[in-house]
């Protein structure tokens, strides 16, 4: 019995080793940006529906990629965009994504963005352009801004935004 | 015989619950152990670094990255700057605006050096945003320039007003 019970003793101890033993090796393998994640609080039924963004994201850790404010003024074909708002505001969402993409994300990892508009009215266009680029409703934060014009003669929409690249989206 | 082996077979159960109870323990025993402080904890955070992604002849020529991408960074949000003196000469209260961040910047342990990101806001007016890309050229001569956005806005006494982001290794 005394044998049996050296003998469970035993076991129980390699048993601690081997549950001890990984989680212990692992961390000099840690890589930067391992346990960084993103999480996008869930915005009202109006924020997530109609206005298309988070109150509020919290990331910790991860690769942050600040972007340049991005407008469009022809296709990425070269197509000229001059009046069209729709057309502006898609490319503007593709270029961010290609941008993105050469820094190893895309348009999912933006966390938050200024979007500057020269007319109050292109509001609830952009909303449901930007809507339709998040379907798993998550949203970045967002401003909206009307500004009076932008540094280029045409241009309708710019959009600036902070992107981060982490191990989990949450 | 029969008994005995009856008997056998009836502590047999009791065993059974004994080693059930030390296999238990040892994996409790195992969980509370792994994350302990056995063995040496992961650093903090990871090693800091920065890449500025390479821009369009049309972004040099703006004096912007499409992107600057940093990882373990110490970052400094800095409040809107907006610019003094000299009023009606842009080019003289924007250089007062970059004087201003770097008192603020230098007082956090870091300079103009270390900006990622700038969202400017100026006053519609022949000249101003070619006054602006100077004097980016100027502060930033090795073209490792923030990711900015440039925005006209209603006239409010100041010029110009930036607001920027700064990131510094840890």
């Amino acid at each position: 019995m005394k044998r049996f019970l050296l003998g469970l003793v035993s076991v129980s101890t390699i048993g601690v080793w081997l549950l001890a033993a990984p989680k212990g090796n692992s961390i000099p393998q840690q890589t930067a940006a391992s346990g960084s994640s993103v999480q996008y609080i869930q915005g009202t039924a109006r924020q997530q529906n109609e206005r298309a963004y988070s109150p509020a994201v919290i990331s910790n850790g991860g690769k942050i990629v600040w972007l340049s404010g991005h407008s469009a003024l022809v296709d990425f074909n070269g197509k000229s965009l001059a009046g069209d708002f729709d057309a502006q505001a898609k490319e503007v969402f593709a270029q961010i994504d290609r941008t993105l993409k050469r820094c190893g994300g895309s348009l999912q990892n933006v966390v938050t963005w200024t979007v500057y508009i020269n007319d109050s009215r292109y509001g609830d266009r952009l909303v449901k352009i930007r809507h339709d680029m998040f379907p798993d409703g998550k949203f970045p934060g967002s401003a909206l801004i009307t500004v009076s014009n932008f540094d280029t003669p045409g241009v309708l929409v710019e959009i600036q935004g902070i992107a981060v690249i982490a191990d989990r989206r949450m | 015989m029969s008994g005995r082996k009856e008997s056998k077979m009836g502590a047999s159960p009791m065993n059974r619950v004994l080693a059930g109870l030390m296999v238990v323990l040892g994996l409790a025993a195992g969980l509370l152990v792994a994350p302990g402080s056995a063995f040496p904890p992961p650093q903090a955070m990871p090693s800091f670094s920065i890449q500025y992604l390479e821009g369009t002849q049309e972004q040099k020529n703006r004096a912007t990255s499409p992107a600057v991408i940093t990882e373990g960074a110490r970052v400094i949000w800095l409040a809107g700057q907006s610019g003094g003196g000299s009023p009606g000469n842009f080019a003289a209260q924007a250089k007062s605006v970059f004087d201003r961040m770097q008192v603020t910047l230098n007082q956090s342990g870091a300079s103009l050096k270390n900006l990622v990101s700038l969202k400017v806001f100026i006053k519609a007016d022949p000249g101003n945003s070619a006054d602006l890309v100077k004097l980016l050229q100027e502060i930033f001569p090795d073209g490792k320039y923030p990711a900015s956005s440039v925005v006209t806005v209603a006239y409010a006494g100041s010029l110009i007003e930036i607001q920027g982001v700064a990131v510094v290794g840890n």
